[in-house]
């Protein structure tokens, strides 16, 4: 990861600069997403955390254009998209797919499993032979049969084979980018696995770039090369997964760390005040995480942290940062591996 | 709290079978499930999408689905009082003494159009005249012990104008303004962000540490429970699976599905493991008596009559069972 | 001592014999039991009721079939001598005061009230769907358009459409068809525009978005099947309303013109004789209720099987 940043000539595959969006007008403006800028390479996977509210889905959906920014763009190997993907161009809708929460809402109920994933190959004037051949190959790419379920409706398969088939769906035009949102979230912990499974092979082989949301730190963890903190629709860190998890250098990401539940382990310091977090419908000022962080002043109020960047691709947006982030010593481990 | 009551347990639960009757379709939900709770213990009940544990909390409460007749075997005695015996008048008078629940979503369980106050007393004031006045000072100091912030205020709300963790806390706020000896919470967290899920539960722990009553804390998640319960009982398709010390079952699982099941979750401390060990295959159908163990099918160390006959409980230590055949093998070997 | 070990992947595991499960349901209890009993013989009266339901249609329309190839039955054919006759085998339900066989008269009539009811279900179901599924996909000013024309409809007194557009066109099978079913177009289209108005939130209709798959497919492959349970309900409560109304205006003179006959027209000639031939009323009137009945019967059924 650390070599193929500094070494990098290769353009992004997929970037959003200084994202903005709103919901609503007037009084009733809700502030969804506020500057947020990111980038990603082929065979990568940048996760998005954060809770209900920090805009994670919305930036998702913007980058599929099923919502329109207020400002910023979104840019594909270094083009810029439209607004909205209705005038998009032809040729790059294909590049951006999704995969959604609702493993079985996310499927046309009225077609069978075959003809769900054929949907995207009919659509792009592929011949009916074809079709059929390409999607058992999908199917064999995210671990199904078609003989099995090829035949079956949504409604007759599992939550996990579902999400498979609309992974499967997904892959059908060969997108240059799948984004993941909380694609794992609706599933039991054991079937959970073997979609992260079929995920983690597919940007491996497929070389893609993955947008990983989740709210699950630890679903994170196993699956992400980067990870993106973000607390109200503002970016609080970003960096490589297991520097950033190891040693926050945000105070939000030391609190959401400290607060998720692990098997045997106790839970460690809160890390945070019990306010609640501000609402969405002000228009932000200063850090959006002040009224929850300890280590808060009246310069936090005042001016908004801009992202400055504390080690190799190692970003953070915070007054008065954490302070083992004199991170350059922290070692990146070895076992995530550079992307191809 | 007397010695007399320590005595009586908070439930009692004997071999619980609960069958759902829909047209000619039968779903045997639970098949034969015991389980102790003693005043003040919290325990915590965890299980996977179709493991039956919602529904044994519902049929705890009384509470039956829409649409279905319900056909219930076996014993349900919430401090000593007989569930099942009970009239739906008889439990309806005594819902919120004897046991109280708190829900997912608790929007779900309070009325939009009414005000917290009068929700959160509702328990005591439908069976007992209760001045008004006194009702509300009731409400804003429930209200308080709970941790919301100006209870005086607050309590003149609506259930819309309150945020997703406060909601959860009025919910507990109605749960416990009876004090109830069982308390139930199906998913009290599962809505809720994790920082926030933290505090509620951090409540719970604390209503629980004030006031003695017996908590089942309904969960798909294992790593909620660390700390915060005193015995995990794993279910599986209507099963219980395993039950012990939670401590002990987190880390020296017997069960082999509880040993898949805490494999499979990912973790955010030990190496990272880009291949997560699923467990393959699928919950076996409801739609018929599962005949042996019903993990059989996905079970790594399977073996034949796992498929015909139902393993028996074996004891591994002190408080700690496992209802498995290779348990058992283990065991007498190493006798 | 050694488990047998297996590998844990996919692999299919031995399949527990039919025999053993079973065995194994001895509680398979009696309460089970007498729940399934219980719905079995709700099945069976529900079963009863279809067949009668559908009986009862066969027959009309065997006689309706008979009425229109032979001349056995003729609703016109009058015989001054035998006016008000009661029932008898030569004239099972008796005569009018024309002597006209109310049996042929009332067979007439089936045939002309289901037509009036198929020509307002067509219009009704056919005008209000599209413009209802138009409404909640696409929303914005079409569904403003179309929400304000609903309500212009709705609030013209129905009667006096129905008896302008009526007297406009005159009374033909056709004109006074679709003049009701014209009225019906706004409760068709506030049925089928909010199943729209979900379809298109749905996440299935997103993803249809994401790969490229043209507005009409996804109409009719997403949003026409999740509209079309309600939509085939709804039509049988349509059909009925329909036969009742089209019964009201005939009775109310402003159905069918005179000789033609239609159940209404034939129940309001029998009214001044009701004290003295009842039958004319009651015959053409049992007839209206029945089919009624019968439609309301076998749309449950369906709502139930879709449901």
């Amino acid at each position: 990861m650390t070599e193929s940043t500094i070494a990098a000539e290769d353009i992004p595959v997929l970037e959003v600069t200084d994202l903005e969006v709103r919901f609503g007008s007037g009084g009733a403006t809700v502030y969804a997403v506020n500057g947020v800028s990111l980038s990603m390479r082929a065979g990568e996977t940048l996760a998005l955390v954060g809770e209900s509210g920090s805009g994670k889905s919305t930036i998702a959906k913007a980058v599929v254009g099923l919502v329109e920014p207020a400002a910023g763009e979104v840019l594909l190997r270094g083009r810029t998209q439209a607004a909205q993907r209705v005038h998009r161009d032809k040729a790059t809708r294909a590049d951006i797919q999704m995969v959604f929460q609702n493993p079985v809402g996310s499927l046309n109920p009225f077609m069978t499993v075959e003809q769900n994933i054929a949907e995207p190959l009919r659509n792009r004037g592929v011949g009916k032979a074809e079709r059929g051949a390409r999607v058992r190959e999908l199917l064999d790419m995210v671990g199904l049969d078609a003989d099995t379920v090829g035949a079956r409706r949504p409604g007759q398969i599992s939550g996990g084979q579902a999400q498979r088939v609309s992974i499967a769906r997904a892959l059908a035009t060969e997108p240059a980018v799948l984004i993941a949102d909380e694609a794992v979230s609706a599933l039991d912990v054991s079937v959970q696995a073997t979609v992260l499974n079929v995920l983690r092979r597919i940007v491996d082989q497929q070389n893609v770039a993955m947008l990983f949301i989740s709210h699950d730190l630890a679903v994170v963890r196993n699956v992400s090369d980067t990870v993106a903190v973000l607390h109200l629709g503002q970016l609080c860190e970003i960096g490589p997964t297991e520097a950033v998890l190891s040693a926050p250098a945000h105070h939000y990401t030391a609190a959401l760390r400290a607060a998720v539940p692990e098997p045997g382990v106790p839970l460690g310091d809160p890390g945070m005040t019990d306010a609640d977090p501000p609402s969405p419908r002000i228009k932000p000022t200063g850090c959006s995480f002040r009224d929850r962080c300890l280590a808060a002043t009246a310069l936090c109020a005042a001016e908004r942290p801009a992202l400055t960047m504390v080690g190799p691709d190692r970003g953070v947006a915070c007054h008065h940062p954490l302070e083992r982030a004199a991170r350059a010593a922290d070692p990146v481990p070895s076992t995530l591996g550079a992307p191809a | 709290m007397t010695a007399t009551a320590s005595e009586t347990l908070a439930l009692e639960v004997r071999d619980l079978e609960v069958n759902f009757v829909s047209g000619e379709t039968v779903t045997y939900v639970l098949e034969g499930v015991s389980l102790d709770v003693r005043q003040g213990e919290a325990v915590g009940i965890v299980g996977e999408s179709g493991s039956g544990k919602s529904v044994f909390a519902r049929t705890i409460l009384g509470i039956r689905p829409r649409g279905s007749v319900v056909d219930i075997h076996g014993s349900i005695r919430v401090a000593g009082a007989d569930q099942l015996a009970a009239t739906d008048a008889e439990i309806r008078s005594r819902a919120g003494d004897l046991a109280s629940m708190i829900y997912q979503d608790p929007m779900s369980s309070l009325n939009p159009t009414v005000r917290v106050w009068r929700q959160i007393v509702e328990a005591i004031t439908n069976r007992r005249r209760v001045r008004r006045d006194d009702a509300r000072a009731q409400a804003v100091e429930l209200l308080r012990s709970v941790g919301v912030p100006d209870p005086e205020a607050r309590a003149m709300a609506y259930p819309g104008e309150f945020s997703g963790g406060m909601l959860q806390r009025v919910g507990i706020a109605a749960a416990i303004a009876s004090h109830p000896d069982l308390l139930l919470a199906d998913e009290p967290t599962t809505a809720l962000d994790v920082t926030v899920q933290r505090r509620v539960l951090d409540l719970l722990d604390d209503v629980r540490a004030a006031s003695g009553m017996g908590l089942v804390l309904v969960t798909h998640d294992l790593g909620l429970l660390a700390d915060r319960t005193d015995r995990t009982v794993v279910m599986y398709a209507g099963r219980i699976m395993e039950t012990g010390p939670t401590g002990i079952v987190a880390s020296t699982p017997a069960h082999p599905y509880t040993r898949g099941l805490l494999a499979a979750i990912p973790r955010l401390s030990g190496p990272i493991q880009r291949e997560l060990p699923a467990i393959g295959g699928s919950l076996p159908p409801l739609s018929a008596p599962r005949a042996g163990c019903p993990f059989a099918a996905r079970c790594p160390v399977v073996q034949e009559r796992c498929f015909t006959e139902r393993p028996p409980a074996v004891t591994v230590a002190d408080g700690h069972t496992a209802h498995c055949w290779a348990v058992a093998d283990d065991q007498e070997a190493s006798r | 001592m050694t488990l047998a070990t297996r590998a844990p992947a996919d692999a299919p595991a031995p399949a527990p014999a039919p025999a053993a499960a079973s065995a194994a349901a001895p509680h398979a209890s009696a309460g089970v039991a007498a729940a399934v009993r219980a719905t079995r013989r709700r099945r069976r009266a529900d079963a009863t009721a279809t067949t009668v339901a559908a009986v009862w249609l066969a027959v009309l329309a065997v006689l309706t079939l008979v009425s229109i190839a032979t001349p056995l039955l003729d609703p016109y054919f009058q015989d001054f001598t035998a006016a008000k006759l009661g029932p008898s085998l030569a004239h099972p339900f008796g005569t009018d005061g024309n002597g006209r066989d109310v049996f042929a008269r009332t067979v007439a009539g089936a045939q002309n009230s289901l037509v009036v009811a198929v020509i307002t279900l067509a219009v009704g179901a056919v005008g209000g769907t599209l413009i209802g599924v138009a409404a909640g996909y696409f929303r914005g000013a079409l569904d403003n358009v179309i929400g304000f024309l609903i309500d212009v409809v709705l609030a013209v007194p129905a009667l006096i459409l129905i008896i302008t557009i009526v007297s406009f066109r005159g009374p033909s099978i056709v004109s006074i068809g679709s003049t009701i079913g014209l009225l019906m177009v706004p409760a068709f289209a506030r049925v089928t525009r909010s199943i729209a108005l979900t379809v298109r939130e749905r996440d299935y209709v997103k993803a249809a978005l994401l790969i490229d798959t043209p507005t009409p497919r996804i109409l009719v492959r997403s949003v026409l099947p999740a509209v079309a349970p309600a939509l085939v309900s709804y039509a049988f409560t349509a059909m009925t309303a329909a036969i009742v109304a089209e019964g009201s205006l005939s009775f109310l003179g402003y159905g069918l013109a005179a000789p033609a006959p239609s159940w209404g027209g034939i129940i309001a000639e029998g009214r001044s004789d009701l004290a003295t031939a009842p039958w004319i009323t009651l015959a053409p009137a049992f007839a209206l209720a029945a089919t009624v009945m019968a439609i309301t019967t076998i749309g449950e059924r369906v709502k139930e099987r879709y449901s």
